[in-house]
């Protein structure tokens, strides 16, 4: 007895370092950069498209996070999924080094994936969180391009905010 | 021909990110950290002038200096701010001036706000400026009450807000001419109620007739309790709960219920408050019928459900949570109650128990549950009095595959030890399931 396959649309993108993704539509559809692009170009779905800004392992990285998410939200609300979601993204973003966060963080803004922006966002928040300000430049990649009296007064401007910042603990 | 993405490249392109996205970042940190970030760079002083989402908390300072230099902040991050006012959140103490106050909100309601949070214990701060009832943009309003400093809040006649989706309201004194529902039949695209130990008038109704709510908390504390009323038609309604059971219940349609919490409360305690309850909490329950998920939580067996109302059959539920006190012992409390649920799947218990002098025998719970029986959860355990009812479980339940025991926080004298012990008794009972894992957390 054979089931006959349902057939899911699928959508191939490259990648900067030129790998080929398919990827079924509903997921494709998660970034708003490539739903826009289909919305306006509807006969173009069988191109392949290519995401120069986005490397092969920050794209397989997002994949995974949006069928997940699908997966929980095709499931029905409640408490207990909520918290697996939050577990989820929780885990999603502990193991990975400040590097490939900046680098995700790039690839969902070019593909504008809001959720998985916002959730990004705050992880990097939480990791600059009470650091430093030489080590918060060191994560940006900053110059610091004030003179030392620019400096000071800002300082002065901002008392208030400036107390209680630990000035240089890493 | 694959191409390294190197380090330095990254932070150039970081720095090609627009300021939006950077103030995005930024507005996830407490203010003055935030603000601190104009000391990066040069272009980074503009970009902590764009965030959208401002979180002002002055830490509930005990010295009027203190809040004097936190007012005089505010007023300078707003004074420079600029853009939209996404999520505006204030929580803040008794000393800050109720003018400035009101001036910071209405900057988020010109800017065209979307979430409102406050958090104020200001003793002269009783009036929201009028225009947060009539904010177009307004999607969530949150209001809490803090408990040094009630809030009593006055709902204005002229009420319109056709975006709010999400109204929160805790510990706020709502004693007008019927606030709630004028509130109530202005959203009429609200999905999210809740009413967390409010100061409500007794009797109070609460008419809700919204097409669009999803999820309803009503919660009320013990001690200021006074009777109230639900009258609900909310066809996409799928979370319930509510804390002290009403004295009237009237639903028409809660057909796509599939989560209810109910914590009976004071009305169980004697037989006295329970007759005039009994029938509101009969409609209750015909009303929740439908729901997959259930917890309960009271004082069980003292007049409830011996003699009084008995939970009516809940075809659907699959998962159930019992959280309280038991007045008699488990052997009887349990089989009674857990008669109505005939396809239950997964149960947790969060009860005090004894131990009880004769361990039933299966035949008096329902059957259906040894064969349907998969999770068994107990929170709170104590250590020696749980072990015969989860011994008994354990010898009836055929198809159980999650035994997991969360002992109660408590400081013990040795605690690795008192682990390993109640570890070592939990494996050694007999198992129906043999593949069942049984787990203390």
């Amino acid at each position: 007895m054979s089931m006959a396959a349902v057939e899911t649309k699928k959508i191939t993108l490259r990648t900067a370092d030129n790998h080929e993704f398919e990827v079924e539509e509903a997921i494709a559809m998660e970034f708003s950069t490539i739903k826009t692009f289909f919305d306006e170009n509807p006969d173009a779905s069988e191109d392949t498209i290519p995401l120069p800004n986005v490397t092969s392992k920050c794209l397989s990285a997002i994949i995974e996070y949006c069928k997940s998410h699908l997966a929980f939200r095709a499931r029905e609300t409640s408490s207990s999924i909520d918290e697996q979601v939050r577990t989820y993204d929780e885990e999603f973003v502990k193991a990975r080094d400040n590097e490939s966060l900046k680098e995700l963080i790039l690839a969902a803004n070019y593909l504008n994936i809001k959720a998985l922006l916002d959730m990004l966002n705050q992880a990097v928040a939480d990791r600059i969180k009470n650091k430093s300000v030489e080590y918060v430049r060191r994560f940006f990649g900053l110059e610091n391009d004030y003179t030392p009296e620019e400096e000071a007064a800002i300082r002065a401007e901002n008392e208030w905010a400036f107390e209680g910042v630990d000035p240089d603990d890493d | 021909m694959a191409k390294q993405v190197k380090v330095s490249e990254v932070a150039d392109r970081i720095s090609s990110l627009p300021d939006e996205l950077l103030s995005h970042i930024i507005s996830f940190l407490p203010l003055n950290q935030a603000v601190c970030t104009s000391i990066l760079s040069k272009r980074w002083s503009k970009i902590s002038t764009l965030m959208s989402n401002l979180n002002l908390e002055d830490s509930f300072t005990r010295r009027k200096s203190d809040s004097h230099n936190f007012m005089n902040f505010v007023d300078r991050v707003l004074f420079y701010h600029i853009g939209v006012v996404d999520k505006f959140r204030i929580r803040c103490g008794g000393f800050v001036d109720s003018y400035r106050l009101e001036g910071w909100i209405r900057y988020a309601l010109q800017n065209d706000v979307r979430e409102l949070d406050l958090s104020v214990a200001c003793k002269k701060f009783n009036m929201l400026p009028i225009g947060v009832f009539t904010c177009d943009t307004l999607v969530a309003l949150r209001l809490h009450s803090h408990k040094r400093c009630m809030f009593d809040l006055k709902v204005p006649v002229k009420i319109r807000l056709p975006s709010l989706k999400i109204l929160h309201l805790s510990g706020i004194g709502l004693l007008d001419d019927d606030p709630i529902n004028r509130l109530l039949s202005s959203c009429s695209l609200l999905e999210e109620l809740v009413v967390d130990r409010c100061i409500l008038k007794t009797r109070c109704r609460f008419n809700i007739s919204i097409p669009t709510l999803k999820r309803l908390t009503i919660v009320f504390h013990e001690r200021a309790y006074k009777d109230y009323e639900i009258v609900i038609d909310a066809p996409s309604l799928v979370y319930f709960k509510c804390r002290q059971i009403p004295k009237g219940f009237f639903h028409k349609n809660l057909s796509s219920l599939v989560e209810a919490d109910i914590e009976f409360g004071k009305v169980l305690e004697s037989a006295n408050t329970f007759t005039s309850y009994n029938t509101a909490a009969t409609d209750l329950f015909k009303g929740i019928c439908n729901v997959k998920s259930l917890r309960i939580c009271g004082l069980f067996g003292k007049v409830f459900p011996q003699g009084k109302i008995v939970i009516p059959e809940l075809p659907k539920l699959t998962s159930l949570s019992i959280d309280g006190c038991f007045f008699v012992g488990w052997e009887s409390m349990l089989p009674v109650l857990l008669a109505s649920f005939p396809r239950l799947e997964a149960l947790v218990l969060k009860v005090n128990i004894e131990i009880v002098k004769e361990v039933p025998s299966s035949e008096r719970f329902p059957s259906c549950l040894w064969s349907q029986l998969k999770t068994l959860k107990i929170l709170s355990c104590q250590g020696r009095k749980e072990m015969q009812m989860v011994g008994f479980f354990l010898k009836n339940a055929e198809v159980l595959e999650n035994l997991s025991v969360e002992p109660r926080e408590r400081k013990r004298p040795k605690p690795e030890k008192w682990r390993s012990k109640i570890t070592k008794k939990l494996l050694k009972l007999p198992k129906a399931s043999k593949n069942c894992k049984v787990l203390l957390v």
